[in-house]
């Protein structure tokens, strides 16, 4: 079998120290990858030092020009669209590179085969990622970041590229991982890999970034439908060899970028653990219920959760078991209507990847 | 033990901000706002032993230009918005500083100078040690659309973008400001100067008519456009007949001067339109929202803002004070030290 080819795109603004320790180590720990280096109307200065960069590369190279700053999103597209080789890379310049980054990256993403995957960042501005379940290597997840992101090609071809009119940052991700999830591609995090990364540009007023933000997410809602955060209680006597079907249809929520919490009583939770199910999406969280008042440690953690999520919806995990203390709490059957999905099973070749 | 000196003096000092621009310098003083607003000039005298020796500075110096006799020359030490000479501009810092103090002893002042944004390390050394010669204590570059734009009152410090378009005599300086800091700037060596010289060439090649620099300035000011009003001004220019070789009056209307101006005003207006391009589309929003500002002398170019307005299509506004912004800007920031500290660049 011949190893994949892979493109490292970069969309450069000027910041020539950034720029050049990220080029520079990209160019040590990558040697076999294509660099494509997307200029985005940078300066005279910087335009001669990245045509001096890339010059030397020859077919290992490409430099794109725009004569005018476009945008991040706007770049990175016209990067991807230069971009054939199996999996394209989107690096930006305040992230500096590792020794195998980029055998971890593709590695993650031929085993879990999945669309999209993203590493760890670590520094006091990185981007603000959800935190892996104690012993994953890797998570499906809905939130990932722009500073590192491995993108299949043939799931491009499917799903497209990102939406120029979303905000370029946490709505627009959030729109491209859903769309290909929409197509059957997994967006995964691996927890091996952890790139340095130093604060990146954020530009504008907050008034325009809270306007844009705000559109965004209209336009998503609009688009995907709205995204709610769920809260699910099976009972005392329900076993987790029973509730698999349940967890396929809350793993595939979890996936159209819904959020759940499972409040588990304490044999419930170490079994679920063993399935491996706190491990499956960053969207779905397992909370433990304690042994002792547990009525009263159950409606303190719900009470919790409302405060964090005033939007949040209680969830009876069985017909027949009621949500104490709350009446208004929605069956399985509602929710999975409301979320427009049905049960199935964890597909075999993810469950593979899983701790 | 030299520093001891140097916090002692520095009690007998106030601390200074100086605008040293190509046409004219200002000095801040500390408390006190503008105390002097001058022409960069010097006039030195050439000594039987090759040595230079600087007979007046400032205005008075400006009145003798062209008017020497062959030993005693007016130089203009800063050219393009950088030191040209050295040893003359250290001469002319030192005479504005004494003068600021009113004696020549026990002073060392802190003193924050403003520079062009795109001057090389050299540049910056020069202009530094300059200052250090001519008794600074210690010295603090800011660049000029940085300065500008605090003497015009943007909120620098806020995520929003700022434009600032600062036209001096030597250069001008377009600059997105965000957060303390440039974030894109472009510096063409075209200002008022070069307006100045285009005048002469136009009368020159237009009416056989040779004026002096100080002529092509007063018809810049009294009737030079950028862009066509609702009424054309005349005004009379004198000046030597070049054929005739004997003094001749013509009279020249704003039609013609926005016509030898049409060179320069484009730089500028390319120089402010390559910078809207090249800035990202988040912060151009902001710029489309709070629009462009204009600072420095080039400012007051009658229309020059309806012009920028129809090419950009961006609400453009002239500072309240353009001549004086970037040494008010670069005064304001003396009262606030770790703003200083922000936005002054190293050498």
């Amino acid at each position: 079998m011949t190893s994949p080819t892979i493109d490292i795109l970069v969309p450069v603004w000027n910041n020539p120290f950034e720029t050049r320790a990220c080029l520079a180590a990209i160019l040590i720990h990558s040697p076999a990858a294509r660099l494509i280096i997307v200029d985005n109307g940078s300066s005279r200065d910087m335009e001669l030092m990245l045509e001096e960069f890339s010059e030397p590369l020859g077919e290992q190279g490409l430099f794109i020009k725009s004569d005018r700053n476009i945008g991040l999103v706007a770049a990175i597209n016209m990067g991807l669209s230069r971009s054939d080789s199996d999996y394209t890379v989107i690096v930006l310049p305040h992230v500096v590179v590792q020794d195998g980054w980029l055998e971890l990256l593709v590695g993650m993403a031929e085993t879990a085969a999945a669309g999209i995957v993203s590493p760890l960042f670590s520094g006091p501005d990185a981007p603000n990622l959800p935190e892996l379940a104690p012993g994953c290597t890797m998570m499906e997840t809905c939130t990932v970041s722009f500073s590192t992101l491995l993108l299949r090609t043939e799931m491009r071809m499917v799903s497209g590229t990102f939406d120029e009119r979303l905000d370029g940052n946490e709505w627009c991700l959030k729109e491209y991982v859903r769309r290909v999830a929409a197509h059957g591609y997994r967006t995964c995090i691996s927890g091996r890999l952890c790139l340095s990364c130093s604060s990146g540009q954020q530009f504008g007023s907050m008034r325009r970034r809270s306007e844009m933000i705000q559109n965004s997410r209209s336009a998503y809602i609009s688009r995907w439908g709205i995204v709610r955060h769920y809260c699910v209680y099976f009972g005392t006597e329900a076993k987790a060899e029973t509730v698999g079907d349940t967890i396929a249809a809350i793993l595939d929520g979890a996936r159209q970028g819904h959020r759940f919490t499972l409040l588990l009583h304490r044999r419930q939770y170490a079994n679920f653990r063993k399935m491996g199910w706190n491990g499956l999406h960053t969207g779905i969280a397992l909370c433990r219920i304690s042994i002792l008042f547990p009525r009263q440690d159950l409606r303190r953690k719900l009470s919790a959760l409302r405060n964090t999520s005033p939007d949040l919806l209680a969830v009876r995990g069985s017909a027949e078991v009621p949500f104490p203390g709350i009446d208004t709490a929605i069956s399985l059957d509602e929710l999975l209507g409301a979320i427009g999905v049905h049960t199935g099973t964890i597909p075999g070749q993810f469950q593979e990847a899983l701790p | 033990m030299l520093k001891m000196f140097d916090y002692l003096f520095g009690f007998f000092s106030n601390d200074l901000a100086i605008d040293l621009g190509t046409a004219n310098t200002l000095v801040y003083l500390k408390g006190k706002g503008i105390v002097v607003r001058e022409p960069s000039v010097v006039a030195v005298q050439k000594m039987p032993n090759g040595q230079q020796k600087v007979l007046k500075v400032g205005m008075e110096a400006k009145q003798m230009l062209g008017r020497t006799p062959g030993s005693i020359t007016a130089i203009r030490p800063m050219k393009d918005g950088v030191i040209a000479d050295f040893d003359i501009t250290e001469e002319m810092l030192r005479y504005f500083i004494h003068k600021v103090h009113n004696r020549k002893t026990l002073v060392r002042p802190r003193i924050v100078i403003c520079v062009p944004s795109g001057i090389t390390q050299v540049e910056k050394r020069a202009v530094k040690e300059s200052a250090e010669s001519a008794g600074a204590r210690e010295v603090y570059l800011i660049e000029e659309p940085m300065a500008a734009a605090i003497g015009a009152g943007l909120p620098i410090i806020e995520a929003s973008g700022n434009m600032i378009v600062d036209i001096g005599g030597g250069t001008t300086e377009v600059a997105v400001i965000s957060l303390a800091g440039i974030v894109y700037a472009q510096s063409t060596r075209m200002g008022g100067d070069k307006m100045d010289e285009a005048i002469v060439q136009y009368i020159r090649k237009k009416y056989n008519l040779q004026i002096g620099e100080r002529w092509a300035e007063k018809i810049k000011i009294e009737i030079g456009e950028a862009y066509p009003g609702p009424e054309t001004l005349e005004m009379e220019v004198k000046g030597r007949d070049l054929v005739s070789g004997i003094p001749k009056t013509i009279k020249v209307n704003s039609d013609e001067i926005r016509d030898a101006l049409k060179e320069a005003v484009n730089a500028i207006v390319d120089t402010v339109r390559i910078c809207l391009e090249k800035t990202p589309p988040e912060l151009a929003a902001d710029i489309v929202d709070q629009g462009i500002f204009l600072a420095g002398g080039g400012a007051l170019l009658r229309n020059l803002d309806l012009l920028l307005r129809e090419v950009t299509k961006v609400p453009v506004l002239i500072a309240e004070n353009p001549l004086d912004c970037v040494c008010l800007g670069s005064g304001l920031v003396l009262d606030e030290l770790d703003l200083l500290r922000r936005v002054a660049i190293s050498s």
